[in-house]
């Protein structure tokens, strides 16, 4: 049976990997190889490295830290955000190392290229971030090299009923970082159903995991600072989450357990 | 004045002493440490726990004073779900004038988190009385509510029987504060010797008030620590990764919140530190006025010695923004002691290191020194 | 480990690995420029070990309908087709073992990470393992020593490098 997924999320913000909360203020974690190899060894079901300060400084995907990272000998699924500007630098960004490749400016920018992305590198190598509010009525969609939100456009919105992207990232980005925050009236309320949705933003106990486990058209649920920080915490989710269909706790230790320091 | 060659670290602060290679006390720990087999320290803790029995009826292994805060929210955690351990945790409230909503914030995610805690709140007119004193004695408003603080743990251990005490860093190894050492790196026993214990309470006689008004405020002597054999242990010293911004970085994802103002108006590089008031953050400022050195500096010292920044990096930083404080935070202090600006900052003034800044013609205070440099 | 389109240095390895991500057209396209379709169609007639994972697997049947209609390898005789709904196969799933084989019974029941649009459809006795779509999809196709995985065994963890050292250790020493 297909299992729903725990995605492990790393910000990168100028070139440290940060703990990041409502896109407003950042803590510096360390270098993002070391938790992209954390969450690898800890068997994260996917792992999403999302570079926030390339749209925004209008530069390209950081190849770089995909090479290092692709040196580091990964046996999980990356997937990378930040700076894809044109097919080219999504098909870099893929031959650089990621298996799949999130979108957010292009969405405002160039849906031409979505559209070439998603011929050149089949739909299912394409996720849609979608920072999303809940207003009270409906959902609205954040352009956050601007600042405003509005509804989703008609556009992006075809981009996923005719299967141009796989899946979108529902980014709740007023609660990132804040516990138990999920706005859980982002994937009631979405726009589209039939859609599979990866939520993010400030999940963080196993309650709340649960609940949008249930829902059907989640198909992944993605955590960030709630999984850094904390011994095991891929495992540990996982072990309370039994029951849901979320693939199995798979961590492996090479060395004898001897205690958690 | 001389700086650390590793950190920013001027050699101006009481009871430390650089090392000969020119290393400040906390750089000289932090290489030290770095031999150290964190995995024997834990197993050394564990047998110090072992040999700490509750008494029968009694509800909690050990006690820790919290803030809220980064340290305390991390410590709490870590002895409960790392040690296995029931602490009790002792909050001190400030005043209602002073409290911020943060701090109540964060005590909350403290008992949300399902932490017993005691609220303890001194005579809010005394405090203000107290602080008052403090600030125009000592230049620290701070004085009277640093000896509340330490003194509302021993003094609860004490009353309740618990004799197991857990603090958190060790000041005369992390800070330099080497008056503080005691029998070994955990034993916390002769805190009562730190700069700001030492000064005792008896000034606090001196200033017409009983010994039944500042109960709160005295630091249980050796005799009643001995009589509930009481013990404090550092926690730091079992911790490999102590430090400002990393206990945040554990303590965020557990709810602590942190500040969102910048740090040109507190003098804070990423709104860690005194969340629960606003008024040690302007101590800040008044620490640097006297010594040369503020909240920033410590906290560009951690990331230079970890190696995440550059010293010239770390330098435009301290110059930019070390000893700020908005004004906002000033008028809320003299508010609260109901004195005036030129009140306050005449006082201020006359701590000032004057060899370290001068006061220019437009009453602009400036340094004297280049920072990283000295004179 | 070598990646090459170098015929010498591919003579040279126990194992023919074939990956592929993007798109069937553009990868065949690539074969072709390369000279490698006729030098895989001869190396498997000699035997040799080919693994194609996820669109190499695809690679490997008769044709494929992904974009237009184009001509596969042809080692594997069958057809890509598109799943239906739904249109992908996104995330981890358990592969079973419909066929005794050695090299796979000991991965019988493990998730592994698929990634796909599209799939095989061929003779029955060339699936090996299927996985649950949710209805029966082939995860894991054989013919000879020629074998094709639908999902990422170096994207699957423990699991994934637990069947790549079985393919391995038993196709080099055949």
């Amino acid at each position: 049976m297909l299992k729903k997924r725990l995605v492990g999320v790393v910000t990168v913000k100028d070139g440290w990997a940060v703990q990041s909360f409502g896109y407003k203020r950042y803590l510096p974690l360390g270098k993002p190889e070391c938790l992209v190899e954390n969450l690898d060894r800890w068997g994260a079901d996917e792992i999403l490295v999302q570079v926030i300060d390339r749209s925004v400084n209008g530069s390209n995907p950081d190849f770089e830290l995909l090479e290092r990272l692709g040196r580091l000998g990964l046996e999980t699924p990356l997937i990378y955000g930040g700076g894809i500007r044109s097919v080219d630098d999504g098909v870099r960004a893929i031959q650089s190392g990621a298996d799949r490749l999130v979108v957010d400016s292009l969405l405002h920018d160039d849906l031409a290229a979505v559209r070439g992305l998603s011929e050149r590198l089949g739909a299912q190598a394409i996720i849609a971030a979608l920072p999303l509010s809940w207003n009270g009525e409906h959902v609205e969609w954040l352009d956050y090299r601007h600042g405003s939100s509005s509804s989703i456009s008609v556009e992006v919105l075809s981009l996923a009923e005719t299967g141009i992207v796989s899946e979108i990232l529902v980014i709740d980005w007023m609660h990132e970082g804040h516990q138990d925050g999920f706005e859980q009236n982002l994937i009631r309320n979405f726009p589209l159903s039939g859609v599979p949705l990866i939520a993010f933003g400030g999940i963080s106990n196993s309650n709340q995991m649960a609940e949008l486990l249930q829902m059907p058209n989640i198909s992944a649920i993605a955590a960030g600072n709630f999984l850094s920080y904390r011994e095991h915490a891929v495992q540990k989710y996982k072990e309370a989450l039994s029951g849901m269909p979320l693939r199995l706790s798979a961590y492996e230790s090479k060395y004898p357990t001897l205690t958690h320091v | 004045m001389k700086y650390c060659k590793l950190c920013l670290q001027p050699d101006t602060r009481p009871n430390a002493l650089f090392t000969e290679e020119g290393l400040c006390p906390a750089c000289h720990y932090y290489e030290q440490s770095k031999g150290i087999d964190w995995q024997e320290r834990y197993e050394i803790l564990l047998d110090l726990i072992k040999a700490v029995k509750r008494t029968p009826g009694q509800h909690f292994d050990c006690i820790i004073g919290v803030s809220g805060g980064k340290d305390s929210t991390r410590q709490a955690l870590w002895v409960r779900d790392n040690l296995g351990l029931k602490p009790l945790l002792i909050s001190l409230s400030h005043p209602p004038q002073q409290v911020s909503q943060l701090g109540v914030d964060n005590i909350s995610n403290l008992i949300n988190l399902g932490f017993d805690v005691v609220l303890s709140s001194p005579a809010p007119e005394t405090c203000r009385q107290l602080m008052r004193e403090s600030f125009f004695k000592f230049t620290n408003w701070a004085r009277s509510s640093e000896l509340a603080l330490f003194s509302s743990v021993p003094q609860l251990a004490i009353g309740y029987q618990i004799p197991l005490i857990f603090w958190g860093e060790n000041p005369a190894l992390q800070m330099g504060d080497l008056k503080t050492m005691g029998r070994n790196g955990y034993d916390g026993n002769n805190l009562r010797h730190s700069n700001t214990l030492s000064s005792g309470h008896a000034w606090m006689l001196e200033t017409g008030l009983e010994h039944k008004q500042i109960l709160p405020y005295i630091y249980p002597s050796g005799e009643e620590f001995d009589a509930a054999k009481i013990q404090i242990i550092y926690l730091g010293w079992f911790m490999g990764d102590w430090s400002l911004l990393k206990n945040a970085l554990y303590a965020c994802p557990a709810g602590l919140h942190i500040r969102t103002e910048p740090p040109d108006e507190t003098g804070d590089l990423y709104g860690l530190s005194n969340l629960d008031e606003d008024w040690h953050n302007m101590n800040q400022m008044i620490k640097y006025l006297k010594f040369g050195f503020g909240k920033i500096t410590e906290y560009v010292n951690e990331e230079l010695r970890s190696g995440s920044m550059d010293r010239s990096t770390a330098i435009d930083l301290v110059e930019q923004y070390d000893g700020k404080c908005s004004e906002k935070y000033i008028d809320g202090f003299c508010e609260f002691m109901k004195i005036t600006r030129q009140e306050f900052w005449s006082h201020v003034h006359k701590s000032m290191d004057h060899d370290l800044f001068e006061i220019d013609a437009s009453g602009q205070i400036r340094r004297k020194f280049k920072v990283g440099v000295g004179f | 480990m070598r990646v090459s389109a170098d015929m010498e240095v591919l003579n040279e390895v126990d194992i023919l690995l074939l990956p592929g991500v993007g798109a069937y057209p553009s990868a065949m396209r690539a074969l072709h420029e390369r000279g490698l379709v006729h030098y895989l169609q001869d190396q498997a007639r000699e035997q040799r070990p080919i693994i194609g994972i996820c669109l190499g697997m695809q690679l490997l049947a008769s044709a494929s309908h992904e974009l237009h209609y184009t001509v596969g390898l042809d080692l594997i005789p069958g057809e890509v087709v598109p799943l239906t709904e739904p249109k992908w196969h996104i995330g981890w799933n358990t592969i079973e073992c419909v066929q005794d084989d050695p090299l796979f019974g000991p991965s019988d029941g493990q998730a592994f990470y698929f990634n796909h649009s599209f799939m095989y459809q061929g003779p029955a006795e060339y699936q090996v393992c299927v996985s649950r779509h949710p209805t029966p999809i082939p995860s894991v196709i054989r013919r000879g020593n020629i074998i094709g995985l639908q999902f990422h065994p170096e994207k699957s963890q423990a699991a994934g490098k637990a069947l790549l050292k079985n393919i391995i250790s038993r196709l080099a020493h055949a």
